[in-house]
């Protein structure tokens, strides 16, 4: 019974694994208290499922992101914007840049002295089969980062046109007094 | 003491009292009213649990609704953010994302 166990427990591990791979710990606590704005999206099966549904499949950009949502396992994002410029550690782009194990591969850096610099990494198992995305963009007073988990369309993703139709929301505002 | 006649006597066809089988009709209908008609509170009763299991799947559809709409939005704003960051590198992204 106790051998039965334990051969189901590595077993329910050994699938489980690759795909919490792909999620990476991005959480910073420290950084949302001094940000003046944040933005904190945490979507993942259950929630992803539900939002796919209230996509409308009529409107181009909407069908799009349901699409690409369709795949996904899970989204989570972390943008702070600081009133000032040195206001987070640089540390925390290197702790993100640590979780990345051996299928990752950077795609794209962008590096610029005072303006953003974003690199963009791919998870990518086999040929070409991308299944998962980390943006790390760090600007002087603007830090995001960006883990999609699961099945990655970059095309469709860098070709939705970024309004989709609703006022720039979510982001939420603190007032250090 | 003779069975027989006693037998006899026992069951001795005999006509019902006057108004028997209107009485007991009478009855019978009184009878067959007053089960048909449950009592006011049971109606009442039926009525607010009715009317509670309605309004709960209507409150819980409505959670739902803004549930779904909030995780729509998030999602939206996910992407828009995943993709403008992604544009602005469009040419290496292209390499890798076309398969």
């Amino acid at each position: 019974m106790l051998v039965r166990n334990f051969v189901l427990a590595v077993f329910v591990l050994a699938i489980a694994a690759p795909v919490s791979a792909q999620r990476i710990n991005i959480d910073f606590p420290g950084l949302s208290t001094r940000a003046a704005e944040t933005v904190d999206v945490t979507l993942d099966g259950p929630l992803l499922r539900l939002a796919s549904k209230f996509l409308d499949p009529h409107d181009p950009d909407q069908r799009d992101a349901r699409e690409i949502v369709s795949k996904l396992e899970g989204i989570y994002v972390r943008s702070y914007e600081f009133d000032k410029e040195g206001e987070y550690d640089r540390a925390v782009v290197e702790h993100v840049r640590s979780q990345l194990g051996s299928t990752w591969k950077r795609i794209v850096t962008v590096r610029s002295r005072d303006k953003e610099n974003v690199e963009i990494y791919v998870d990518v198992r086999g040929e070409n089969n991308v299944r998962g995305l980390v943006i790390i963009s760090a600007e002087p007073k603007e830090l995001t980062i960006v883990n999609l988990v699961g099945p990655v369309d970059i095309d469709k993703l860098s070709s939705l046109e970024g309004e989709f139709g609703i006022p720039r929301m979510g982001k939420e505002r603190r007032h250090h007094d | 003491m003779d069975i027989e006649s006693d037998l006899e006597r026992a069951l001795r066809r005999e006509s019902p009292p006057e108004g028997f089988s209107s009485r007991v009709m009478a009855r019978v209908a009184a009878e067959s009213r007053a089960t048909r008609r449950a009592p006011w509170w049971r109606a009442a009763a039926a009525g607010l649990v009715l009317t509670a299991v309605a309004g709960g799947w209507a409150a819980h559809e409505e959670m739902q609704r803004r549930e779904g709409e909030r995780a729509r939005d998030e999602v939206l704003l996910a992407l828009r953010i995943a993709g403008s960051k992604v544009r602005t590198a469009p040419k290496q992204v292209h390499e890798i994302g076309t398969h």
